[in-house]
């Protein structure tokens, strides 16, 4: 009562705009105040780092040296010349495509399966996010000690029923790839399978039920019921896990560190082995910008695609 | 319709929980493998064909990592680093966002959701100049660093999930307060951040989680061992020695897994939809 007393108070001395004028101002000036860490964080954070690569780019530059020399564009010339440039470039889309074909299938699978009403369904589905709430380092190494020669029980198993397939993936020229694709997506299916459920219950019940008194296959309602309205939601994770799988690193760091003779080496570990490894910032910062470049391109394309879709889905 | 007996319903029940058991012992399978192995003394980790539980429980693998690793200094470093970089994520975004929903800026809007695109950047391109601009302050191998450092990380998630929480408030609540004589920052302390609570706490358990599995920074701005967290301890124990100690690192493994799922068993609700509406890593 007293504050609004106070403010009958200041409106007889100042004319009421005028005091809603300077109140709004200053309110506009805490707002501003309020956002401002964050403007400064990101400015900091995110676009200064950024500006630092692209200029690191056009240096000769050691990694703990304190000189460096402006070559222009030699680095991207290098980087693209380099033997290994082209073999990463087409390791890294088979694993992001892979994993994620994987991942869609299995995702979908499960979420259909996790759909249905049965007990203990909600536990079940609980459980079923842990491979995805691990650490990336629990779970290379969990799958390596599956696979070691030694211990692994997966290996005894490959062994001893002769089944086709390396024994040790991981250090095996042909099964690497495979063996990386695997873990990527053990580890990150149940982000699908959360997805498409979320998605699954929108989907209105009757119109189940009215397929199926029109005689409709469990078939036919899942192609003309189910999958068109997941379709706009498989387009947008689809889009966020390739580019995800792209820019993973700790899969293949930890499992083959790119090896065997780099029939594993994606993009990020390629920059890694540039900067870390070879000791030149230059190199490692150009590749990043080409990857930052594909990356963009990619967004685009798929952009393009998604509307398109969801004009026809619509 | 078709009518279906009980019966037959419960029998099709039944056959979807066995199958939704059996597709969830195979995505168990190397978590529930790494839990019983811990506990195996080393001779039963060799044996051939292996057996699933072992003969002989035994801790020593734990007692081994707690007396005569680093690790625990690990667990600390990384409990520091995680809770100083959630803590001052969600302090910074409660802000933002509060001031994004209730006053109008031209971008500012754009701005702060725009923020979310750092998902997309390759987390390689990002510790590039990181490790450049932490090593021209003299700052590699420092925990402090390494926290500002995951804010890229802890930032755009607690944005993006305290948004919804904070614009669900109603304005007049704190126009009510404001009225009976608090300021903005008063009404705020006192409305906003008791209303959106539940959100903090979902944002805190979710930001945590996600630093805590991180590797890629920790990888390349800590080279100290005694500076090192989680996620590196074990990295270097699979990557650095050749003969591995199995048990040990089945220990560690189990013990890197206890804090995440503790937490994500603490606030599944949140998780869930924090999950699923966000969309994040």
């Amino acid at each position: 009562m007293s504050a609004r007393n106070l403010a009958g108070g200041a409106v007889a001395t100042v004319p009421t705009h005028k005091r809603n004028r300077w109140r709004d101002n200053h309110d506009r000036f805490v707002g501003f105040l309020l956002l401002m860490p964050l403007v400064a964080l990101i400015l900091g954070l995110t676009v200064y780092p950024i500006a630092q690569v692209m200029q690191l780019s056009t240096q000769q530059q050691g990694l703990f040296s304190t000189e460096s020399t402006f070559v222009g564009l030699q680095n991207f010339q290098n980087v693209v010349q380099h033997e290994a440039f082209t073999r990463s470039v087409k390791n890294t889309f088979t694993f992001a495509f892979g994993s994620l074909a994987l991942q869609m299938a299995i995702g979908l699978a499960v979420a259909l399966l996790l759909n249905r009403q049965f007990p203990l369904r909600t536990p079940i589905r609980g459980a079923m996010l842990f491979s995805y709430l691990v650490p990336y380092v629990v779970a290379a190494m969990t799958w390596k000690f599956m696979f070691s020669d030694a211990t692994g029980i997966l290996n005894y198993f490959i062994r001893t029923w002769n089944l086709p397939m390396a024994a040790s993936p991981f250090g095996s020229l042909d099964w690497s790839m495979f063996g990386v694709i695997l873990v990527n997506t053990w580890k990150n299916f149940p982000f699908m399978v959360l997805v498409f459920l979320a998605q699954l219950q929108t989907i209105d019940q009757e119109l189940y039920e009215a397929a199926a008194v029109d005689g409709a296959s469990s078939f036919q309602q899942f192609w003309n019921i189910t999958l068109p309205s997941l379709i706009p939601i498989m387009l947008v994770v689809g889009m966020l896990r390739t580019i995800w799988n792209f820019n993973n690193f700790e899969v293949v760091f930890l499992l083959t560190q790119g090896g065997p003779l780099g029939r594993t080496e994606t993009l990020p570990l390629l920059i890694y082995r540039f900067v870390f490894g070879e000791f030149s910032l230059g190199r490692g910062a150009a590749l990043a910008v080409i990857v930052f470049c594909i990356l963009v391109s990619m967004s685009i394309v798929y952009w393009y695609f998604y509307e398109r879709m969801q004009e026809k889905f619509r | 319709m078709t009518s279906i007996s009980p019966a037959a319903r419960r029998f099709e029940s039944m056959v979807f929980t066995l199958c939704a058991v059996t597709v969830l012992l195979i995505v168990l399978l190397p978590l529930v493998w790494m839990f019983f192995s811990s506990f195996k003394p080393n001779t039963e980790l060799f044996q051939r064909p292996p057996q699933m539980l072992p003969r002989v429980w035994t801790v020593e693998h734990y007692i081994e990592l707690w007396n005569f690793t680093t690790f625990p200094r690990y667990f600390l470093n990384t409990f520091l680093v995680a809770g100083i970089a959630c803590v001052i994520g969600i302090l910074v975004s409660l802000a933002s966002v509060y001031a994004v929903t209730r006053f109008q800026f031209i971008g500012a809007r754009p701005f702060t959701f725009g923020v979310l695109f750092i998902y997309m950047l390759p987390p390689i391109l990002l510790a590039l100049p990181f490790f450049r601009i932490w090593f021209n302050l003299g700052q590699l191998n420092s925990l402090p660093a390494l926290a500002i450092t995951y804010l890229t990380i802890t930032l755009p998630f607690s944005l993006w999930i305290l948004r919804p929480y904070i614009e669900a408030i109603p304005r007049a609540l704190e126009e009510a307060a404001m009225i009976d004589g608090c300021t903005r920052f008063q009404a705020f302390r006192k409305v906003i951040v008791p209303q959106a609570w539940p959100g903090i706490i979902a944002t805190f358990v979710f930001t945590f989680v996600v630093v805590w599995n991180e590797l890629l920074y920790s990888l390349v701005l800590i080279s100290d061992e005694p500076k090192r967290t989680v996620s590196l301890g074990i990295a270097s124990l699979i990557l650095e020695t050749s003969v591995y100690s199995w048990g040990l690192v089945n220990a560690a493994g189990v013990l890197a897994t206890i804090p995440v799922l503790f937490l994500f068993a603490l606030v599944t609700r949140h998780m869930v939809t924090g999950l699923g509406a966000g969309a994040v890593k």
